[in-house]
């Protein structure tokens, strides 16, 4: 009896301890299944986000602009005026004085609304153009625009309230054209606040005195619209931005 | 066997004896399995999945190429050579101007994936071939498998869909004095099985 007993008991112990092994196996595989594919997932997306922002510069660049900077669509009356190259209007421009002016600015906000148009609600983005330097601090930016959705004044209509609060505001989309006197301005202040930023940049050429052209960097960075306060509109007209709003750029509020 | 039964007290037999260590075995052994079945579930359908959005990347980027469609028959010719490639997936494109209204965009793809010929869909927003005159096709083309089932967002499972920025070649002004401007736009993919 007492030999019955102790072969139980030591049965017992055995299928606890051969649960306690399949609780284990069963911890790994589960572990294993939630996080099976993430970082393929994670680079298909990041793909396609750098691929969405290459093509937006690359579409940037061949569209077509009216030479009085509107961007151009099949409701212009284009055979009554003449259209060209965005990049040929900014080489035009910048023969000149090697600036880029505010027409030109203007000319490229309406291009890259244009062009982002169907997903203007959902991203923020920044397009540049700098001159590279050889030493640190020579690089500079020629041109900088900022497309950001920023807080407006409360309309009536379509508001945002925060949840809780009653604190509201309508949201718009302003353009800025940038003047910073720093490089780095964009990597200081805001890519750290507004989370995945998806980059791409190009080469072109600018001239720079007659017969002679030097290379210049063009780029976009873009990212999901998101309430910072690094792109209030405080922030950006502020010192280290120095930014003016673009007024005229055909943009329809959300 | 009968008179052991009676000398030890409290035995009812080797798997009545064993019972309360089957339990926890019993227990583990379906806890394996389910966990078991349910991990190579999921690694099967992340499979599918990973393999789906790999398609549809390597298609969008040979069918948009360098990002700028010079006209319709260039358009065609690269779905065209796609489609001999034999991919696993069924998969549409449509390329609207980028003033369109893209909310309707898989309402557009159901009507095309019901027709034999994509390009000559009426009632979608796609570009259409020209707005000179006569030609009534429109960029958009179709590739589907043998025996695969028509695209239906409620019923087709899980499907994909994703914008690229392109920009396109348009003719405008007349038959005679033909001019060609180039025009933001965005090219509509969805892949299904």
């Amino acid at each position: 009896m007492k030999f019955l007993n102790e072969r139980g008991q030591a049965a017992l112990v055995d299928s606890l301890f051969f649960i306690a092994i399949v609780s284990a196996i069963c911890t790994g595989l589960f572990y294993y299944a939630i996080n099976y594919g993430l970082g393929s997932e994670s680079l298909l997306n990041s793909f396609y986000s750098s691929d969405f922002a290459m093509d937006s510069l690359k579409v940037i660049t061949y569209v077509n602009v009216m030479r009085d900077g509107s961007a151009v669509s099949l409701n212009s009356p284009v055979e009554f005026q003449e259209y060209d190259y965005l990049l040929a209007l900014l080489k035009e421009d910048f023969a000149q004085n090697k600036l880029i002016g505010e027409g030109s600015r203007k000319a490229i906000a309406n291009t890259l609304y244009s062009v982002l148009k169907p997903f203007d609600d959902s991203i923020d983005y920044a397009f540049f153009i700098t001159k590279e330097g050889t030493t640190v601090g020579e690089a500079k930016f020629i041109a900088l625009i900022i497309a950001a959705h920023v807080p407006g004044p409360v309309t009536g209509a379509g508001d945002y309230c925060e949840p809780n609060t009653t604190n509201c505001y309508s949201i718009k989309r302003v353009f800025y054209s940038c003047d910073p006197t720093e490089k780095t301005v964009l990597e200081k202040y805001i890519f750290p606040n507004v989370g995945k930023v998806d980059s791409a940049m190009g080469k072109i050429t600018l001239p720079e005195g007659e017969a002679s052209s030097a290379p210049y960097v063009i780029g976009l960075h873009t990212w999901v619209s998101k309430r910072v306060d690094a792109m209030s509109n405080e922030n950006l007209t502020g010192a280290q931005f120095h930014c003016t709003v673009i007024e005229g750029v055909n943009v329809q509020q959300p | 066997m009968k008179k052991f039964f009676y000398k030890s007290k409290g035995f009812i037999g080797p798997i009545g004896d064993d019972l309360p260590s089957l339990i926890p075995i019993v227990v583990s052994l379906v806890l394996f399995f389910t966990i078991f079945a349910l991990t190579l579930n999921t690694f099967n359908s992340k499979n599918l999945y990973i393999e789906k959005q790999m398609n549809l990347t390597s298609v969008a980027r040979e069918i948009k190429g360098d990002s700028l469609i010079l006209s319709i028959e260039d358009f065609q010719k690269k779905c065209d050579a796609i489609s001999l490639k034999k991919f696993p997936y069924n998969f549409m494109v449509g390329v609207y101007f980028s003033e369109s209204d893209l909310k309707k965009s898989i309402d557009d793809f159901v009507l095309v994936s019901k027709e034999a010929d994509p390009t000559i869909v009426e009632g979608t927003k796609f570009i259409p071939a020209t707005t000179i005159a006569g030609d009534s096709r429109t960029y958009s083309c179709k590739y589907s498998r043998v025996g695969a089932i028509a695209f239906n967002p409620k019923k087709s499972g899980s499907y994909m869909l994703r914008y690229y920025p392109v920009a396109v070649q348009y003719p405008i002004g007349s038959v005679d004095d033909k001019q060609y401007i180039i025009l933001p736009a965005v090219m509509a993919m969805v892949v299904w099985e």
